[in-house]
């Protein structure tokens, strides 16, 4: 671990801070006019009518999820290999951040179900995939919780977010074979992969999911600092308790 | 010294650990032998002829009976630096993972050999498929088992309370092969063979080369002393 109030380490600790404020502030701006467009500007949809418009919001908390998930594989790979501290902190900001897109995802996809399945649930492979990878992050979150040691917990979760990111295509396919109903809007069959929309649409699907992005991102920085500054606290009190000791 | 002899080496201990204490085979036997009454009890008499509730019931008690004896594979290297002692032997690692897989591997074997003749008398069903796909089948999915389990099982033998977390760790890596063994467990019941099923064993297939093959090549990760 990185010895805490070294000089060196405090540009990048006020970069850092900077880019939180600065992605607060587009945050704000972002998510209002995603709101605009998905709820206002987007045309209504003919047959589910006004509920098909969480669609916007709903495609870009997935998207973030498996990003954040994705971030998660990545660094735990890194950490392995390099073994820097800074790496396991990435991770696990990542991690928590994906539980909370992933709950998103889950959430707006009931309702939308309810409205338009008349169900709140159904055993759908992307939502069966999307509950398992809740499950499997959240024992990520235990292992953490219950690995004593920093280089122990950063290793074994390191582990498991790689191995979890592993399973998820064969939680995906197994889910698709078992049951299947969610509406594809990317469609496959053709000469090359088309979204079924209207163009309208998938302005505000996208300008959701940019800001949405965004907003992943600040809470991720937002986390980032959290667990740099746990950090620190936690190597001073190190610092202070071999000093009392010497 | 060869990886085989190393491996044979850590599973002759184990095994003669476990014909000494008889903690491993005896109690995850008796937890099934009790599931199986459990869902017997549980289920209406009419329920137990249902489509799919014998493989459902089954697979269950196999899957959670299995928690007990794959988890002990590291769990019984906890504490008094017995995991310490096994790492600082020196030889490759990754044999220690695959001598613990195979232990795990045989261990479920034979529960599945004791089990699974009793389940179909107690449910009174007869296979209608041919037998050698079952047993390919029963193979597959108890060597997935036994390798995420193996896994899971050395990850959970470094964290506090570890025994109490492990299920919570391992059900949902295992969701990929309990529906592939239900699917085709019903399919070789139902269609008298896996005909048409092609998808699910290749899944059970990548299932087992993923989580043989990946905790083979992380493994000096995993047991860091």
């Amino acid at each position: 671990m990185t010895v805490a109030a070294r000089p060196s380490t405090q540009p990048a600790a006020e970069r850092l801070a900077a880019l939180h404020r600065g992605l607060g502030w587009l945050a704000l701006p972002a998510v209002i006019f995603a709101l605009y467009m998905g709820l206002v500007w987007a045309p209504e949809e003919r047959t589910l009518g006004v509920v098909q418009r969480i669609f916007y919001f709903h495609v870009g908390s997935a998207w973030n999820a498996y990003l954040a998930f994705f971030i998660v594989f990545v660094f735990s790979i890194a950490y392995l290999v390099r073994r820097k501290d800074g790496f396991d902190a990435i991770a696990v900001s990542a991690a928590e951040v994906g539980i909370v897109f992933t709950v998103l995802t889950l959430l707006t996809g009931t309702f939308w179900a309810r409205a338009v399945w008349n169900v709140w649930w159904t055993w759908e492979p992307r939502l069966t995939t999307t509950v398992i990878l809740l499950f499997m992050y959240i024992a990520y979150l235990l292992i953490r919780a219950a690995a004593e040691g920093s280089d122990r917990r950063g290793r074994l979760a390191s582990i498991f977010g790689i191995i979890a990111f592993a399973n998820v295509p064969l939680v995906h396919f197994s889910a698709t074979w078992w049951r299947g109903m969610h509406p594809t809007v990317i469609q496959l069959d053709g000469p090359a992969p088309r979204l079924e929309m209207d163009p309208r649409m998938i302005t505000a699907m996208m300008v959701g999911l940019a800001a949405l992005t965004v907003v992943s991102a600040y809470l991720f920085v937002h986390r980032l600092r959290l667990e740099q500054m746990t950090r620190r606290v936690d190597a001073l009190k190190e610092r202070a308790r071999l000093e009392v000791e010497n | 010294m060869s990886m085989a002899r190393v491996m044979l080496a850590i599973i002759w201990k184990d095994f003669r650990l476990e014909w000494r204490t008889g903690e491993v085979l005896l109690t995850p036997g008796l937890l099934a032998l009790l599931l199986m009454l459990v869902f017997i009890f549980a289920l209406p008499p009419a329920a137990m002829k249902a489509e799919g509730v014998f493989t459902a019931s089954m697979w269950t008690t196999l899957f959670f009976a299995g928690t007990i004896g794959v988890s002990r594979g590291f769990g019984r290297e906890r504490g008094d630096g017995r995991l310490a002692g096994l790492l600082l032997a020196p030889v490759d690692r990754s044999a220690v993972f695959l001598a613990k897989a195979v232990s795990a591997l045989l261990f479920m074997a034979m529960v599945t050999a004791v089990m699974m003749p009793l389940f179909f008398g107690a449910f009174g069903q007869t296979l209608a498929g041919p037998l050698w796909q079952w047993l390919v089948m029963t193979g597959l999915v108890i060597t997935a088992y036994s390798g995420v389990g193996t896994l899971v099982a050395a990850v959970a033998a470094q964290l506090r309370s570890g025994e109490v977390l492990y299920p919570v760790l391992l059900f949902p890596l295992l969701v990929p092969i309990v529906l592939a063994a239900v699917h085709l467990s019903d399919a070789l019941l139902l269609e008298g063979g896996w005909a048409g099923h092609g998808g699910w064993l290749q899944m059970l297939v990548l299932y087992n080369v993923l989580f043989w093959g990946v905790p083979y090549l992380l493994f000096e990760y995993v047991v860091e002393v």
